[in-house]
């Protein structure tokens, strides 16, 4: 709705992104989360004291930190009376995080928030089985030596088989569906071949690099020193491969479809870990706090689709979104879209200036306009610099407005494919 | 008033001890007297069940003798009449015909202890207050009610002499650990665990049956016995030689406590504790902590003071900053290079780690409290930055300025600076009277001396609030004035180079070391400048050079190792080789002479005076640059002197520091010394004007 109130992103920060398995290997999401909450507090000059809420986006949470955004928050000095609150909206954890904020402000139910996103991919567990589970608490609920035994002798090799939770959790259970599979499905149906997807794969990295070299990260990266209690330290994304050429990625085989495939590991996002934090008021009160903030979260839409075809989220949330706002794909000259894969980006291009997709699928009377892909992720995309789940979201929206500002721009639209068939779109303006 | 009152629930009788007017349980004369009254009272009913003693003071049992009576006993009978009252009260204690357990919730150290140790049982909260310990050996004395006695047969010899002759105090879990207590309970359920403990008494004595193995064999073969002391002695004195004299009265007492007629050892320790308490080393232990009691500033003063900026994370640097986080002051560390601060965090954390290592929730949110920034964001929200970059001027400069810029107007600015001029560095900022010196003494997470330097602008605010911040971090603040080398570089600049001096002249390191220490230095010359690091050492000698060039110039010797690439044990090697066992390096060992010196079986007539002649040479300048300080009003008076001198380098504790050392030869003498002295050697060992009149 034109004329609602928006809301000021006064800034913040992200950690460096580590590919999983790497660098952040054995940091837990608690520490990612609470390093860039001080960060950000510090660099925006505000008393913590002040925060009305804090609201982190996280898709799978530490077992043994529950509402991880409370026990970062604690951990990162906000005060005790600060209340916190863990959001999930898949790959949309870190925009739900904001528009969450958002929300609370139009209701009158606060004026500064605390907000972000953080996945450890490196750190999902390996599960027991369901026929193990029942066999350990059988156990434990054994009385006597004889009942245990026989208990014991239950005990089948079979046990040791271990769930991935990470492999688990990429899986849609409605649909059935790892997400890569999905991707499959959108790369036929809109006819995006294997050396289309590697070579927009190809183009991210190169865009990422490029990024890196000019340094266009350094305002949004904050390093962290002395990982997990030791002396190392992570500075920059490394997910980015210098000299990647297309000899390598046509090398990769197809992952989700043997036989038939076409989506790669090298033209699909990257398993990665980080965590976003921003401070975020509404405008009287960063007025009052004498907060300039960095830009604006002006709309926002949230959109459900087949679950199948999730890779089209975002055009289904930007045509809500430019209803609701009342605006044209052409007003928004800077576009990051999260690229989950290279096929679902390009399905996303092709769709958005399908008239007959357009019409059939988004009830509107003719096709949404051309996406340029010059201008969409124009610093590298998920297939370079990674995709840690719940953070991806509140990195596009600080990396976007940090464009804008960069090229004197008036706005940008942050979108993403959600898994489970989702889509979301921010509209962003420069401050 | 009544310290004690008496209550009773259930058959049980409850004696409440809450000292009227003081902050913690003091035994005082007066409160050992109403304690004894109150026993007899209770020794008549007989058919209590249990008595048990607590504290009516929040967060402390009772926290041992009062001090500042026991430092005014006038001589040994009085001291051991002293003992022998307390002992006999606490005899009463024990002999009460019910069952009595201490229940202890915060500090119970010292005579608080030796309660405890009198009651049949002790039940203890397991809460980080709690601290058990007898560290009457640090200030020079043992325990004088019984704890010599008691303590081995509660928790066994093994365990008793390393907590009596440290004095560390333990933990609740520790404690229960070892047998000293019976049973840990939250504070609210101390009662209920006594009665429990009560009715099911537990076994007395180590817990491990290897634990009680080696108690009982010990307790059977006097043989084995003393071969256990023999040992503890030689490890005392390879330690401390026989400067500190209580450790091996203590080993006395406890080898008294074995002896089977019990009244001997108690008599033993009263006997011991006489003559310890009335000596000079306990005296002088006495007064050092009375005068770090009375030092300037206020922990309370510090409620403001709730975010910190550290600037540099070098050794220096991240302890401090350690500091800061372990006393619950949000702390960010900072350093331009990502590899130092990482380096630096680290340390911070290990050292935070090592504090807190009772309490793993304390550790954890210390540590959380120690941020690494690599900027310099979060200035705004800070009450004190701190600068301990390197000691270059321009730089330091710079830095200070850059800070002013960005920090509150309230915020405290303090340089850790040991060698440069204040005011220079002040120069340039707008608001030079909140630019105060704090410099810490390495290592920082120990040393307990900060010297707190004022310069010409900083205001006596400033002052103030660096002292009770210095005292928030556990720290005792002398102030000095910006003079060269502050305080105590600069009066350990004439040991050092003396040192250096008497080395070049042919003196073999490890005897000149073994000498000086004798005499009461916590290290010799040589080993402390290895210690320090001879690139420091250098540094500064130069700056004192160039300050005071007709005293301090240079040997030689130092900068010729640093040239060679031998600095000190950072580098394994100085004066001495630092490998498994520290040697002295050949040129400076001189085996020939050593030989000679040495004699055979026993040091010669020739040895000792030449030992001697070491020892004035390298003490005698210090006095007099005392009292060069003095007369320049560097440090307040001769009490703030001795007090820094010893927390800042252990400088001659057992004599008191350099003037009650001087005081005690007789100025009279020290001057006569010097001037020999001067006679041979010349005017570096010069009279200051200010001795002379001061020895008339």
């Amino acid at each position: 709705m034109a004329g609602a109130e928006r809301l000021a992103i006064v800034g913040g920060v992200r950690t460096p992104f580590q590919r999983a398995g790497t660098g952040f290997r054995r940091t837990s999401a608690v520490d990612l989360a609470r390093s860039v909450m001080v960060e950000a507090i510090a660099r925006c000059e505000v008393d913590p004291a002040q925060i009305d809420e804090v609201i982190l986006g996280c898709a799978g949470q530490p077992f043994d930190a529950q509402n991880v955004a409370r026990v970062a928050a604690l951990r990162a000095g906000v005060p005790e009376s600060v209340p916190a609150t863990t959001v999930h909206r898949n790959c949309a954890s870190g925009m739900e995080a904001i528009t969450e904020a958002l929300l609370r402000v139009r209701a009158g139910a606060g004026g500064l928030f605390l907000v972000g996103g953080v996945e450890a991919m490196s750190r999902f567990p390996l599960l027991f089985g369901e026929a193990a589970t029942e066999w350990f608490t059988a156990l434990s609920r054994a009385k006597g030596a004889v009942a245990r035994l026989r208990t014991a002798a239950r005990w089948r090799p079979r046990f040791l088989a271990p769930r991935v939770a990470l492999l688990d959790g990429l899986r849609d259970p409605v649909s059935g569906m790892m997400m890569g599979e999905t991707a499959e499905l959108l790369a036929r149906e809109f006819s995006i071949p294997r050396d289309e997807q590697d070579a927009f794969a190809l183009e991210s990295h190169r865009r990422a690099e490029w990024a890196q070299a000019e340094r266009r990260f350094e305002v949004e990266i904050a390093p962290i020193v002395g990982l997990d209690g030791g002396t190392t330290s992570v500075e920059s994304d490394n997910g980015p491969r210098p000299g990647l050429t297309r000899e390598q990625l046509l090398k990769l085989k197809p992952y989700f479809d043997r036989r038939f495939g076409t989506v790669t590991v090298g033209n699909s996002c990257q398993l990665t870990d980080g965590a976003v934090a921003l401070l975020v008021a509404s405008e009287a009160r960063a007025k009052e706090l004498r907060l300039a903030p960095l830009g604006w979260l002006v709309e926002f839409a949230y959109a459900g689709l087949d679950p199948a075809r999730m890779g089209l989220g975002p055009v289904h949330a930007t045509a809500r979104l430019l209803e609701r706002a009342g605006r044209k794909l052409d007003d928004f000259p800077i576009v990051e879209l999260n690229e989950a894969f290279a096929a679902q980006v390009l399905a996303c291009a092709k769709a958005f200036e399908s008239d007959d997709f357009a019409r059939t699928k988004l009830g509107l009377e003719r096709a949404m306009g051309r996406l340029d892909l010059q201008r969409v992720n124009v610093n590298g995309g998920a297939i370079a610099l990674g995709h840690p789940i719940a953070a991806t979201g509140a990195r596009l929206v600080l990396t976007a407005l940090h464009e804008i500002r960069r090229r004197r721009e008036r706005r940008a639209l942050a979108t993403l494919c959600v898994g489970g068939g989702q889509g979301a779109a921010l509209a962003l303006e420069a401050a | 008033m009544s310290a004690f009152s008496l209550s009773e629930a259930d058959g049980v009788l409850t004696l409440r001890f809450d000292l009227p007017g003081e902050k913690v349980n003091l035994l005082t004369l007066a409160t050992m007297d109403e304690f004894e009254l109150r026993l007899e009272e209770v020794a008549r009913r007989r058919d209590a069940k249990a008595l048990l003693i607590e504290s009516g003071k929040p967060g402390s049992f009772i926290a041992g003798a009062d001090l500042r009576a026991f430092a005014e006993l006038a001589d040994v009978a009085a001291a051991e009449a002293a003992s022998r009252r307390g002992q006999s009260v606490f005899a009463r204690l024990e002999a009460l015909p019910m069952a009595t357990v201490a229940l202890i919730h915060g500090a119970c150290v010292g005579g608080g202890l030796e309660l405890a140790l009198a009651c049949r049982h002790r039940v203890a909260s397991d809460d980080p207050a709690t601290k058990l310990g007898l560290p009457e050996v640090q200030l020079g004395i043992l325990p004088g009610f019984g704890g010599t006695q008691r303590l081995p047969a509660v928790v066994g010899l093994v365990a008793s002499l390393p907590l009596l002759l440290t004095g560390r105090r333990l933990a609740a879990r520790a404690a229960r650990r070892i047998g000293l207590v019976d049973a840990l309970a939250p504070p609210e359920r101390l009662r209920e665990a006594a009665l429990a403990v009560v009715a099911a008494p537990p076994r007395r004595g180590p817990r491990s049956w290897s634990g009680r193995a080696v108690e009982a064999a010990l307790r059977t073969l006097p043989p084995l016995r003393r071969l256990l002391f023999s040992k503890a002695r030689r490890q005392v004195v390879a330690r401390a030689g026989d400067v500190y004299p209580a450790p091996l009265r203590i080993l006395d007492a406890v080898a008294a406590s074995c002896d089977s007629r019990r009244e001997t050892g108690f008599a033993v320790e009263s006997r011991l504790l006489g003559e310890l308490l009335t000596g000079p080393v306990s005296r002088n232990l006495v007064r050092l902590f009375l005068l770090a009691e009375r030092a300037p500033g206020e922990k309370e003063a510090t409620r403001t003071i709730e975010r910190a900026f550290v600037a540099g994370a070098g050794q220096m640097g991240a302890a401090i900053a350690s500091l800061f986080a372990g006393a619950g002051i949000g702390t960010r560390l900072h350093d331009a290079a990502p590899a130092a601060l990482a380096r630096g965090v680290g340390k911070a954390r290990e050292l935070l780690r090592k504090r807190f290592r009772d309490d793993d929730a304390a550790a954890r949110a210390a540590i959380d409290r120690l941020d690494p920034s690599i900027g310099r964001h979060g200035l705004k929200a800070c009450d004190v930055a701190l600068e301990a970059i390197v000691e270059v001027a321009d730089a330091k400069r710079r830095l200070l300025a850059e800070l002013e810029a960005n920090l509150p107007d309230h915020a405290l600015l303090l340089t850790n600076t040991s060698s440069l001029d204040l005011d220079e560095l002040g120069k340039g900022l707008a608001r030079s009277d909140r630019l105060v010196g704090l410099h810490f003494f390495h290592p920082a997470e120990t040393m307990r001396l900060v010297e707190v330097v004022r310069g010409r602008g900083t205001s006596e605010e400033a002052v103030a609030l660096a002292c009770s911040l210095a005292r928030r971090l556990g720290k005792v603040p002398v102030v000095v004035a910006n003079r060269p080398g502050f305080l105590v570089n600069r009066l350990l600049t004439p040991y050092l180079l003396e040192g250096e001096r008497l080395v070049g002249e042919g003196a073999p390191i490890a005897a000149l070391d073994r000498a000086l220490r004798a005499a009461g230095m916590p290290m010799g010359p040589i080993e402390l400048l290895d210690e320090v690091g001879l690139d420091v050492a250098l540094h500064v000698g130069g700056v004192m050079g160039a300050a005071f060039p007709e005293r301090f110039g240079e040997v030689g010797l130092v900068r010729q190792l640093v040239a060679e690439g031998a600095l000190g044990r950072k580098s394994g090697r100085g004066f001495y080789l630092h490998r498994a066992r520290r040697r002295p390096e050949p040129r400076f060992a001189r085996p020939a002479a050593a030989a000679a010196a040495a004699g055979s079986g026993g040091p010669s007539a020739s040895a000792s005076s030449t030992e001697l002649q070491w020892v004035e040479r390298l003490l005698l300048p210090v006095v007099a640059e005392a009292w060069r300080c003095l007369d320049e009003r560097v440090v307040a008076g001769e009490d703030e002197l001795d007090l820094a001198m010893m927390l800042g380098a252990g400088f001659l504790v057992p004599h008191g520091g350099p003037t009650r050392f001087a005081r005690g030869r007789g100025l009279a003498a020290i001057v006569a010394g010097l001037e020999r002295l001067e006679a041979r050697h010349g005017a570096r060992f010069a009279v200051p004007d200010a001795l002379r009149a001061a020895a008339r």
